[in-house]
């Protein structure tokens, strides 16, 4: 007897609703947009339009690849901090005791704070940038990696031990895919929060980028302009989510979906 | 093939096991009986490895063991061909994956479970669940078997057909020490050579087959 279930209808039903949660919200928008002066708020149709002028500009694609490359590469040195000292942490309490003050401090410190610290250290541009952004994702992945090595069955941790797995065996095939849940969700939630430092750092201390793109037409008060870029920003997180790390979710955990 | 030389083992004030004296040779068939709690598992940790006696020692010839657990732990993000897999890969000397690969499937089609070869652990019921973990033992070729109420979990339809089973496997392989912990004495019959029984942490002879 194979079991089998709905999972697939849930997923249908799932992005049905998103979609309809999707139409609300500029539905909302384009009445607030009524309301209030085009300098204020800029109406979805104004907002597609401006979208339309930058991507038909030479600069766009400028800053649109650095703050790509920035949002990418801090992505993946906060993942890797959080992840390796996550898995060590995970195993040995010691460590986690250690790294628990410089946990609580980084998730603590106003992310503007250490933009500030940082432009001192490293001047404007992409270092300060990827230092901030890849520093303030590392806790994010760092806890829910070691919540993920917490939750593994002790059961299946004795049975690996009985048939005598080696360490390297250990770690690829009981821990690694234990802790791919916690993980993802982590990766997740830090596409959408390493964007946002990103584009903040830009604006406060790089002179190329979305961000500092933002202070132009903020300068200009460009608002249609505004709003396009609050759009790319949106693309850039939901891209990276959408097209990287949910795809690769599927892939590492498809077993999960064999219901 | 297995020595248990006045081991015991306590878990904080409670004494589990006093003074165990076990030994038992290529072949040997023992069946271990005793309630819940009265440590029936700790002594196939103690075997196992995988619990250490606070005072005594525990010796085997042999670092091939199968063990089958109460529930049957596989790993759910791998098919029942993988689970067979990593017994055999944690455990094999050398072999190339498409011998381990091989043996793997043989074991499976040894426990009826050649066509769910590639299905996961939550597409399969309780009662398959359990024959991967019965193929995953048996694939290591062991020399040592632990068989830890390995029927309990599960419903009264499917233990007949899994005991009959398991009994072929064991006598298929003559040389195998086995140990069966259960709670119900009549999974031994046909099969145990000696039947132990444990109360107040003590080993006693409860019975000889042969």
């Amino acid at each position: 007897m194979f079991l089998q279930t709905n999972g697939v209808r849930v997923m249908t039903s799932r992005k049905i609703w998103g979609c309809i949660g999707v139409v609300i919200l500029i539905i909302v928008w384009w009445l607030f947009s009524l309301l209030f002066s085009d300098l204020v708020i800029a109406s979805p149709l104004q907002t597609g339009v401006g979208l339309l002028r930058l991507l038909n500009e030479n600069e766009f694609w400028g800053h649109f690849g650095i703050t790509l490359y920035r949002f990418v590469v801090s992505l993946f040195l906060g993942a890797l901090m959080g992840l390796v000292l996550g898995i060590w942490a995970g195993f040995e309490e010691r460590v986690k005791w250690l790294l628990e003050p410089l946990n609580w401090i980084l998730m603590t410190l106003p992310p503007v704070v250490l933009v500030m610290v940082s432009m001192i250290w490293f001047g404007m541009g992409s270092l300060q940038t990827i230092f901030v952004t890849s520093l303030l994702i590392f806790p994010l992945i760092y806890a829910n990696t070691i919540a993920g090595i917490k939750a593994i069955d002790e059961g299946l941790i004795e049975m690996a031990q009985v048939y005598h797995a080696s360490h390297s065996q250990m770690i690829r095939q009981v821990y690694l895919p234990g802790v791919y849940g916690p993980l993802f969700a982590a990766m997740g939630l830090s596409a959408g929060m390493g964007i946002r430092i990103v584009v903040l750092a830009e604006v406060l201390g790089a002179s190329k980028g979305i961000g500092h793109a933002f202070s132009l037409a903020r300068a200009n008060i460009d608002t249609p302009a505004l709003f396009a870029w609050i759009l790319v920003c949106l693309f850039l997180g939901g891209g990276i989510n959408g097209l990287l790390f949910a795809p690769l979710k599927r892939h590492l955990q498809h077993w999960r979906e064999q219901e | 093939m297995i020595q248990l030389n006045h081991a015991s083992k306590s878990y904080g004030s409670k004494v589990v096991l006093q003074d165990i004296c076990l030994n038992l040779n290529k072949g040997d068939v023992v069946g271990l009986l005793g309630p819940s709690g009265s440590g029936k598992s700790t002594i196939l940790g103690l075997i196992a490895k995988v619990i250490q006696p606070d005072r005594g020692g525990c010796g085997t010839a042999s670092d091939h063991i199968g063990y089958v657990f109460q529930d049957h732990r596989l790993l759910p993000w791998k098919t029942a061909l993988e689970n067979v897999l990593f017994a055999l890969e944690a455990t094999s000397d050398k072999s190339s994956q498409s011998n381990m690969k091989q043996r793997a499937r043989k074991a499976l089609t040894d426990v009826g479970l050649e066509k769910a070869t590639h299905y996961f652990p939550k597409q399969l019921s309780g009662g398959m669940c359990q024959r991967v973990s019965i193929a995953r033992a048996f694939a290591i070729e062991p020399d040592i078997l632990l068989l830890d109420e390995p029927l309990s979990a599960l419903d009264s339809s499917r233990r007949s057909s899994i005991l009959a089973d398991l009994k072929r496997m064991i006598r298929q392989r003559p040389d195998m020490a086995v140990i069966y912990v259960t709670h119900n004495r009549n999974e031994l019959a046909d099969i145990v050579k000696y039947t132990y029984e444990i109360s107040g942490g003590q080993l006693l002879l409860a019975d000889k087959s042969i």
